[in-house]
């Protein structure tokens, strides 16, 4: 037993672009939409942010858990859209939560799974005693060249968790692995307003490579086989990608839809896979067994075993539901949508 | 002075992530026996200076094999592993070399579509085609659009494809092992309407080899190169017709007559970048009515292609000519050549400039 997972809460918001209309306006095939598996993506307001969007999702954490921000003592931000370039976002969520000063916190950066590391650094830190509850809070506002493939799937959301002692948890961390590289599938320069991808050397060499490798070492350290789960979610930058991962491993597609929101939502990058995990969360019954596995380009993948004990219910009444937030929806369109993520240049002031 | 095909290997195409030129003419050369016994090497690569940045890649790639003989690299757009059996066996013919390794090697995949596409395209003629816009799939939709003008069936260009991946599905160096159905056109994605992506080649990264002699090897199987020939067609803008390919077909009649070959006995690799050309080759030749019926020519294309084998543009007709050595010497994909010769046809761009090689077992 690693430690536990003692409450978690999401953040998505309510715009959705539909795919189709994305297609249009850039001159893609139509069925493009349907070979990447996205139906629409949540787009953030002009006035949220990764920090915004966390903050709540950590406040329904924190709720969830049952505890207050005094007994928080680390708070992990896993993000790769923060607001300022130099300044943490975890202090600015851990002060209008009111974590006590006494804490440690920080941001940290691994594309997509840098909140995956958090959960493994808080359960190192519950273990060793240094912290009775960590709070990682995986958000993002994804960028993407407009036009380019990524634009049909980067959007914005947020989870968090909150880590503590198994005992106390609704559900709890048996084991984890993580499996990490330098390999380059995906990046963003410096000073360049979106990332730049490698294509199809993201797939195969990337995220297939990094995420079967965490689940192969995670099922031989723990001595489980696919089979012994009831639902598996992997990290989610499209909606096919997580189905192949689990054809790969001989895991059902029953036991992976439950968890895969990308197709709603679109992938919210640090959020992605911890979406899937609050989603069945939510579903699932005491004494089930959930596969997770985060990706983050660069390129590193963290596979958890979590099982659901049966203090689950009363944790799950305690927030809104993911499925709640993904069905909430207002259509805008592709202006609109440019207007909120700040894609037009304008002279603002004098 | 003859000149012999004594040996060769092949790497399979693919989207080689881990491994740069240096390694797969490393790994190729391994493969083959006698491929390091040579006085001569030529190169053939049609886009390192663009890929990987190098100059003189025949000389880094003579360094990196160890091998201090004189080396020369041969570049000619698409059918650059036919000029460089071309040169080599004019070297051994000409006596300048006893065996000349003849190594095809390229390394497309390090950079994102747009810019492989891009380079690809530089085989047409910069000013004039590729400033403005013209690129290689919008002359293969033109083709296509002509022919099916002529009542050719779009299920006529499929058929190649469809065929090109079963034949592929048994060959262990190919690119795309899998086969494909008259549906999974409809899914396909529009290059250049009516073209798609099935209509198109795979690129992929690949090397290959051959040692060419001047005698045949008595302890091995050996085929003689008996006919080199190429020309050069007008541009494509310049043609009445784009599908019209002059050079290719003018080359491959003289061959069949001079030589009284019929291709449904003989083995044959044709360039088929994209499936309009190989179809408005075959119509020209007589092998095709509308039905485009292909299953008459056993032993075309036995390789996948250009199509389903892959296209490592400048080691693209080593790959060719070892396929044809393989039908005729031993098997390939479970098939030999019931006849003693064999075709390899390459062309550049849509019949810029079209090369043919006969080789006699």
């Amino acid at each position: 037993m690693e430690a536990g997972i003692r409450g978690w809460g999401a953040y998505i918001p309510r715009f959705r672009i539909s795919a189709t209309e994305i297609a249009t306006l850039w001159g893609y095939d139509a069925k493009l939409p349907k070979a990447l598996g996205v139906v629409e993506k949540a787009v953030a307001e002009e006035d949220e942010d990764a920090v915004t969007m966390g903050w709540y999702a950590a406040r329904v954490a924190i709720r969830r858990a049952g505890i207050s921000g005094e007994d928080v003592d680390a708070v992990f931000f896993g993000t790769e859209s923060k607001p300022y370039a130099v300044k943490p976002s975890a202090t600015i969520v851990a002060d209008a939560l009111g974590v006590k000063r006494r804490k440690l916190s920080t941001d940290l950066e691994f594309a997509c799974r840098a909140a995956g590391e958090g959960i493994r650094i808080s359960i190192g830190l519950v273990k060793g005693g240094l912290a009775q509850n960590a709070l990682v809070i995986g958000s993002d506002t994804a960028q993407a060249n407009p036009g380019d493939l990524l634009d049909f799937t980067a959007s914005s959301g947020a989870a968090a968790f909150v880590i503590g002692s198994p005992s106390k948890s609704p559900a709890v961390i048996e084991a984890s692995v993580t499996y990490v590289t330098d390999t380059p599938d995906f990046w963003r320069r410096d000073r360049s307003p979106y990332p730049e991808h490698g294509e199809i050397f993201t797939g195969e060499p990337a995220y297939f490579h990094h995420i079967l490798s965490a689940v192969k070492l995670l099922l031989d350290e723990a001595g489980l086989k696919p089979s012994d789960f009831d639902y598996a979610v992997f990290h989610q930058p499209n909606g096919k990608f997580p189905l192949q991962v689990a054809r790969t491993l001989g895991i059902p597609q029953e036991k992976v839809l439950p968890g895969l929101v990308t197709p709603y939502i679109g992938n919210t990058y640090n959020a992605s896979a911890l979406l899937g995990l609050a989603k069945i969360l939510e579903e699932a019954k005491p004494g089930n067994r959930i596969l997770v596995a985060t990706f983050g380009s660069g390129a590193g993948s963290d596979a958890f075993s979590v099982v659901v004990k049966d203090s689950i219910y009363e944790a799950v009444s305690r927030g809104p539901k993911v499925s709640d937030m993904i069905n909430s929806r207002v259509p805008i369109t592709y202006s609109t949508y440019a207007k909120f993520r700040g894609l037009y240049l304008r002279n603002i002031g004098g | 002075m003859g000149a012999y095909i004594v040996g060769g290997a092949v790497a399979k195409v693919d989207r080689h992530f881990d491994r740069g030129y240096r390694d797969l003419a490393y790994e190729v050369t391994k493969e083959c026996s006698g491929c390091l016994d040579v006085d001569y090497i030529v190169v053939s690569s049609a886009l390192p200076e663009l890929t990987a940045h190098q100059v003189d890649l025949g000389t880094h790639i003579a360094q990196w094999l160890g091998r201090r003989v004189p080396v020369i690299r041969v570049e000619s757009g698409e059918t650059s592993g036919l000029a460089a059996v071309d040169l080599a066996a004019s070297l051994v013919a000409s006596g300048r070399g006893r065996k000349v390794l003849v190594l095809g090697v390229e390394k497309v995949t390090d950079y994102p579509t747009y810019t492989a596409n891009y380079f690809y395209s530089l085989m047409l003629d910069y000013e004039f085609e590729v400033l403005r816009g013209v690129s290689p799939p919008a002359y293969a939709a033109l083709a296509m659009k002509e022919l099916m003008k002529d009542g050719v069936r779009r299920e006529c260009f499929s058929s190649w494809a469809v065929r090109m991946h079963e034949n592929a599905a048994s060959i262990p160096h190919a690119m795309l092992r899998f086969k494909i159905s008259y549906d999974s056109f409809k899914d396909s994605q529009v290059l250049a309407e009516p073209l798609t992506l099935h209509d198109s080649f795979a690129l992929g990264d690949g090397a290959a080899a051959v040692v060419v002699s001047n005698s045949p090897d008595p302890k091995a199987s050996s085929v003689e190169i008996l006919f080199s020939a190429a020309e050069v067609e007008l541009p494509a803008y310049s043609r009445e017709r784009i599908s019209d390919l002059n050079a290719s077909s003018k080359l491959l009649k003289l061959s069949l007559e001079r030589y009284g070959l019929d291709l449904r006995r003989v083995a044959v690799e044709l360039h088929d970048s994209y499936t309009p050309y190989p179809i408005a080759i075959l119509r020209s030749l007589g092998y095709l009515d509308s039905e485009c019926d292909l299953s008459e020519l056993e032993y075309l294309n036995v390789s996948g292609g250009l199509k389903a084998r892959g296209h490592p543009i400048g080691a693209t007709g080593i790959y060719q000519v070892y396929e044809v050595f393989k039908l005729l010497t031993d098997k390939l994909g479970g098939k030999t050549s019931p006849s003693d010769y064999g075709l390899v046809h390459s062309m550049s761009g849509p019949d810029n400039v079209s090369r043919v090689l006969i080789l006699r077992r």
